[in-house]
């Protein structure tokens, strides 16, 4: 029995490592199962979880008349709704803005389950799938920058695989050069960049963007990746490395955007944020006058 | 009626995978936080011998492997939660009362996490998965062991609920 469940399972492992497509149909079926309750989930617990982290604030006035704190809960529940929803559309005017600014034609999807077993895999499930146009290696954005690339697809959800992830690898470019580098992800970690000429001078709050692949599959050109915080100096290594800090703030996506069709030229860097204004730095000028002292002059002696 | 149990507690199982990826996995716990399916499928293995340990592994695994969001090359979960259950479940079934010996059962289950980390590096390497730092992954098994042995008492206990609900001839085996 045992002998049997080993080797069907090494039987799907080499299926799936030598033709990846044999087993997307088993995965489209259980992303058709499972997506709609993570997003029934997702839906029904959102608010409430919001509202049982508020619920600790409402400070300790119990003892008002049940009414009041009926009405009061329903308010609050209200608002929570509200902000909650005004979150997201905040989220999807960023995602509408970068991707009008780049020229990318977009579908966006609310983030329905996030996260992998036990840390192993960076992943996202998105509400939108097949159905919506979306099909595999295509870029997921949110308004920040980059999320990660659509990885497997079921009718109506798709799952992401964020840059964080171990095996996620894309082609970056610094801008403002035509530096090239590869951008990878390290799990919890910050994200690595390989520069590929060691002569390129890197430094700390370089800005990075996505250099695009051909037909824009998985990455379209110019979506911004992240800044560089930290930058490795070897003598006489190959290449260079640094850790980037990325644009998105992975751990509180709520509404990204897949991008369906890739822009017609390149945005290059004009979808970067702008870099953080310097501080001016007062300067003290003290001016030291001499004020000539006076002598006082001897009296004549009698 | 062993059939209609398994079948019960594979659809408390899919419930507990819907509600770790949708809202646990969401709340950003310190070292990754607890995961639900870990703690349900090792207590539930504990209450089973070697053979159904494989079993319920190989199904859980398949979950795992299939279900979003998962994108790690298909098998890999289902061969190391096979072996995993069956060895659970080996060492449960050698201890006869293990229903009344949290300890021992904690420390199984200790076990259990421990191979389930140690398999899918392996599985992962064995494939050329590319694999985490050492710091990282440092992080991942103080995380796994820290909330999931917190969490083994509730998990034991809840399953044996379960167990006994759904078998009540069982109460006298176990």
């Amino acid at each position: 029995m045992l002998g049997f469940l080993i080797v069907l399972s090494l039987l799907l492992i080499t299926l799936d490592l030598r033709s990846g497509s044999a087993l997307k149909g088993p995965r489209s079926i259980a992303s058709s199962l499972i997506a709609p309750l993570q997003r029934v989930a997702t839906g029904v617990t959102s608010p409430i979880s919001h509202f049982f982290g508020e619920i600790g604030s409402l400070g300790s006035n119990r003892q008002e008349i049940q009414d009041l704190q009926k009405k009061n809960a329903e308010l609050r529940a209200a608002l929570i709704d509200r902000t909650n929803i005004s979150g997201e559309l905040s989220q999807l005017r960023g995602v509408l803005n970068l991707a009008g600014a780049g020229k990318y034609r977009m579908v966006a999807a609310r983030v329905v389950a996030m996260g992998s077993a036990a840390g192993f895999a960076q992943t996202i499930t998105v509400d939108a799938g097949s159905a919506d146009g979306v099909t595999p290696d295509m870029t997921v954005i949110s308004a920040d920058g980059l999320v990660g690339r659509v990885h497997s697809v079921g009718p109506h959800a798709s799952t992401v695989i964020l840059i964080s992830d171990l095996n996620f690898k894309i082609g970056a470019r610094l801008a403002g050069t035509q530096a090239l580098g590869i951008v990878s992800g390290h799990g919890s970690q910050p994200l690595s960049l390989e520069v590929l000429d060691p002569q390129v001078d890197v430094k700390v709050g370089d800005q990075l963007v996505a250099r695009g692949s051909v037909g824009g599959h998985p990455f379209v050109p110019g979506v911004p990746i992240g800044v560089i915080t930290d930058v490795s100096l070897t003598p006489g290594a190959l290449t260079r490395f640094a850790k980037v800090r990325p644009y998105a703030h992975l751990g509180t996506l709520d509404v990204v955007g897949i991008v369906v069709k890739p822009p017609k030229s390149d945005p290059r860097d004009a979808l970067l944020p702008a870099a953080p204004a310097p501080t001016p730095i007062p300067t003290v000028t003290v001016t030291v006058t001499a004020i000539p002292t006076p002598i006082p002059t001897p009296k004549p002696s009698n | 009626m062993r059939g209609s149990r398994e079948v019960s507690a594979f659809v408390a199982l899919l419930l507990i995978y819907v509600l770790q990826t949708s809202i646990v996995s969401r709340l950003n716990f310190p070292l990754g936080g607890p995961n639900f399916i870990f703690v349900f499928f090792l207590a539930w293995v504990l209450r089973h011998d070697a053979m159904w340990g494989a079993l319920i592994g190989f199904v859980v695994g398949l979950l795992m492997d299939f279900a979003p969001p998962a994108v790690s090359t298909a098998g890999v979960w289902t061969i190391v939660l096979t072996a995993v259950g069956y060895g659970v479940g080996a060492l449960a079934a050698r201890s006869q009362d293990i229903g009344n010996s949290p300890v021992v059962a904690w420390l199984y289950f200790a076990v259990g996490l421990l191979a389930l980390f140690i398999g899918r590096l392996a599985i992962g390497s064995a494939i050329g998965e590319t694999q985490p730092i050492i710091s990282s992954l440092a992080k991942t098994l103080l995380g796994l062991l820290a909330w999931n042995l917190l969490l083994a008492p509730l998990g034991l206990w809840l399953s044996g609920r379960l167990y006994l609900a759904l078998s009540p001839q069982a109460e006298s085996r176990r």
